[in-house]
């Protein structure tokens, strides 16, 4: 029995020894096996081969992509489009890059020339006031220095986000993602086309002079365009009742539908790509400087 | 750019952060992509309204002749006004219509194609009785809509007052304001040499047609004042030897003197609702100002002051009282709450100030205006502020408004030259934003009109 119990013990044991030994390399060969997740890192950075050109300029990433998810209207559009978004993404990454680096080698070399200069030039008082003033100067350029590697690598980081943006595009809801641009590109881009609507519009809207108080009166106007820039109705006033009730309103109100159905200016002529944006206009004549 | 995606846990949630990050930037983004762009227009220009005014239809000789002459005149209405620029008949495309084609719909786009924004479409009719009748219609050409249209009979021989019916009806349909085609003018026509020179009373529609005299030239006759409201006139007259305030009635031709004056009257000028005629008495070398009530003949005196007061106009509600005086000094214009309190000086730049006329809109008074020896004629807010000058000259003077506030008519003479041209007085209007000036062809030299309120 002894014996016995000893043996099961010892077994016990042994087996118990077995498990608690054996248990760990199992895990680590489960670990091990993990790393086969390295054959999907392949995958990506062939992926990332096949997009090597967004390295240089992030922006013209998007554009790429933008066209084989639009395909029928994007091909034509896919072209004009570029240059509003670029300027305003591109100029956030790109100029960083090359800047911290001009500024690290230049800024030091010159700086060091002047004082070597100083200290050759006169002897005993420009040394205190070189030494004094260097180590702030070198400190700031540190501290820039500095900035710009943490800016880089921001930058970097906010590349490797873009890329892995751009890497993630196979998967469907991304597809949209590039396309609508960012809310103060969007108001950039919203003022640029009010200003470049202002500009046709105005050399048509000529005022009568002769309406009494005319410099008090302003005279909304919608309208809902074409893509080829044609009115798809008439356009709207936006204060209906006025116009039955109110003569110098309705004369005021009718110079403005005239401007905006003059030949001269309509169609109006805008960027197609950007049509969701001017599909629909709300103008504000206001004939207060005209009138001044 | 490996370590970023060596570990699979930063791609996963990295994955899932984009995911989320795409869905805000979808529902965040997206509503604001679709919302209206907005556009102020704050600036254009003030070119005159391109308008096509082709020959009225008339089926008979004299109804197209009538047709022709009676758009002629519509034209050069619109065209004074400078709110409005007539399109050369010349370049018209479409075809002349018939009578029935008034009740059809213009071809726009023969129209638009010679840039016209509006279109005058007309045709004449002489009535079994022997009446004409006129019919027009103003189109919107962009909107291809009708604008106005009247039909208006009337004897042949009034056919112009027809025609400038008309120009007014555009006017004030694209506008807004009242039109003022359909008036007419007094002034002094002046004839003869400086020292004996003969002034005569004369009337005429605003376009210079239909012109006759009033007066024989036997007394010196000044400063006529049409009254707003009906077709009489008030005027300084020397008839009777002094100077006397008359009243004239031009439909009967008769005049009679207005009231009974110790000294001499002068500078009258009808209270804007027609009942009160607001003048000038001199006595003792001192001249007040007094408001008759045509009806009851009563006489009310508004100022007293030693100074001269005079040159009196009433406001559009004939409650404040605009007139010139040199109480402060040099003469300069001041408005007068009538019944309450002392009158306020309300011009203060250089020169002397006179004749305030008060707009029948209310919103300006014009004046004349006296500096370095050079006459202008301007506009000023009630309160003085705005001055604004609209025509300077050697001599400029009268300022009178139009109806509808929009026009000033006054007289002009340019200093003579040493070939002895030049020198003569003559009327013109101005419109108030002062570009739009026009000579009023008269059969003699011209001055001190009046304009009328509309027929």
């Amino acid at each position: 029995m002894r014996n016995a119990v000893l043996i099961s013990a010892g077994l016990h044991v042994a087996a118990i020894a077995l498990t608690v030994i054996g248990l760990p390399s199992l895990f680590d060969s489960e670990r091990i096996e993990v790393v086969p997740i390295t054959v999907e890192l392949v995958t990506f950075t062939e992926d990332e081969k096949t997009t090597p050109d967004p390295k240089p300029k992030p922006a013209p990433k998007p554009e790429p992509r933008l066209d084989p998810p639009a395909p029928p209207p994007a091909p034509a559009t896919a072209e004009p489009p570029p240059p509003e978004p670029v300027a305003e993404p591109v100029p956030a990454p790109s100029p960083p890059e090359p800047a911290p680096k001009p500024v690290i080698e230049a800024k030091p070399k010159p700086k060091p020339k002047p004082m070597l200069k100083l200290l050759a030039r006169k002897v005993v008082v420009p040394q205190p006031r070189t030494k004094p003033a260097p180590p702030p100067d070198e400190f700031q350029k540190l501290l820039k220095n500095l900035n710009q590697e943490r800016k880089h690598e921001d930058d970097e980081r906010k590349r490797a986000r873009e890329k892995s943006i751009a890497l993630v595009p196979p998967s469907p809801p991304i597809q949209p993602a590039p396309r609508p641009p960012s809310p103060i590109e969007q108001r950039m881009l919203a003022a640029t086309l009010s200003q470049e609507v202002m500009r046709q519009v105005t050399p048509c809207w000529s005022i009568p002079v002769g309406v009494k108080d005319a410099q008090e009166i302003r005279v909304g106007v919608r309208i809902y365009l074409k893509p080829d820039g044609h009115l798809s109705g008439p356009p709207q006033v936006e204060d209906s009742k006025r116009m039955r009730s109110n003569l110098a309103f309705r004369a005021v109100a009718e110079s403005a539908l005239r401007a905006l159905r003059n030949p001269r200016c309509s169609p109006l002529r805008l960027p197609l790509k950007s049509f969701e944006t001017w599909r629909e206009i709300s103008f504000n004549f206001d004939p207060r400087e005209l009138l001044r | 750019m490996s370590f970023t995606v060596t570990n699979p846990f930063g791609t996963y949630w990295r994955r899932i952060a984009l995911v989320a990050l795409a869905l805000t930037w979808i529902t965040v983004v997206t509503p604001a992509a679709q919302a209206e762009l907005r556009v102020d227009i704050t600036r254009g220009n003030v070119e005159p309204l391109p308008i096509a005014v082709p020959e009225f239809f008339g089926e008979s000789e004299s109804e197209s002749r009538l047709g022709r002459d009676i758009a002629q005149v519509v034209a050069d209405d619109l065209l004074r006004s400078g709110l409005f620029r007539p399109i050369d008949k010349n370049a018209f495309l479409a075809k002349r219509g018939s009578t029935q084609s008034l009740q059809l719909q213009p071809r726009f786009a023969d129209w638009r194609l010679i840039n016209a924004q509006a279109l005058v479409i007309g045709g004449t009719q002489v009535m079994p009785q022997g009446d004409i009748q006129v019919i027009f219609r103003l189109w919107d050409v962009f909107a291809q809509q009708q604008m106005v249209g009247l039909r208006l009979t009337t004897t042949p021989g009034n056919w112009r007052q027809i025609a400038h019916r008309i120009a007014d009806a555009i006017y004030k349909r694209v506008t807004g304001e009242e039109g003022y085609f359909d008036t007419r003018v007094v002034y002094i026509s002046e004839s003869g040499p400086a020292r004996k020179r003969v002034k005569r009373l004369a009337i005429m529609d605003q376009d210079g047609e239909n012109h006759r005299f009033l007066t024989d030239g036997r007394a010196l006759v000044l400063t006529p004042r049409f009254s707003p409201t009906a077709q009489e006139i008030t005027y300084l007259s020397y008839s009777s030897g002094a100077p006397r305030v008359f009243l004239y009635n031009i439909d009967t031709d008769q005049q009679e003197v207005l009231g009974e004056f110790p000294g001499m009257t002068f500078a009258p000028r009808f209270s804007p609702d027609g009942n009160q005629v607001v003048m000038s008495m001199a006595q003792d070398g001192n001249s007040e100002i007094y408001v008759m009530d045509l009806r009851t003949r009563r006489v009310r005196q508004l100022t007293n002051h030693p100074a001269i007061d005079t040159s009196p106009s009433l406001s559009p509600n004939g409650k404040r009282l605009a007139f010139n005086s040199d109480r402060g000094g040099s003469q300069q214009i001041y408005v007068l709450d009538i019944g309450a309190g002392p009158p306020k000086r309300i011009t203060f730049g250089k020169g002397r100030y006179g004749t305030p006329v008060w707009s029948p809109r209310g919103d300006l008074i014009a004046f004349t205006r006296i500096s370095k020896g050079t006459f202008s004629i301007g506009v000023m807010r009630p309160d003085g502020s705005g001055e604004r000058i609209l025509t300077s000259d050697f001599l400029v003077e009268g300022p009178t408004w139009s109806p509808n506030g929009r026009v000033l008519m006054f007289f002009r003479q340019s200093r003579r030259a040493a070939d002895g041209k030049g020198g003569r007085p003559s009327l013109h209007s101005i419109d108030l934003t002062g570009y739009n000036e026009r000579v009023i062809k008269t059969p003699q030299d011209a001055s001190d009109p009046a304009w009328s309120p509309l027929k």
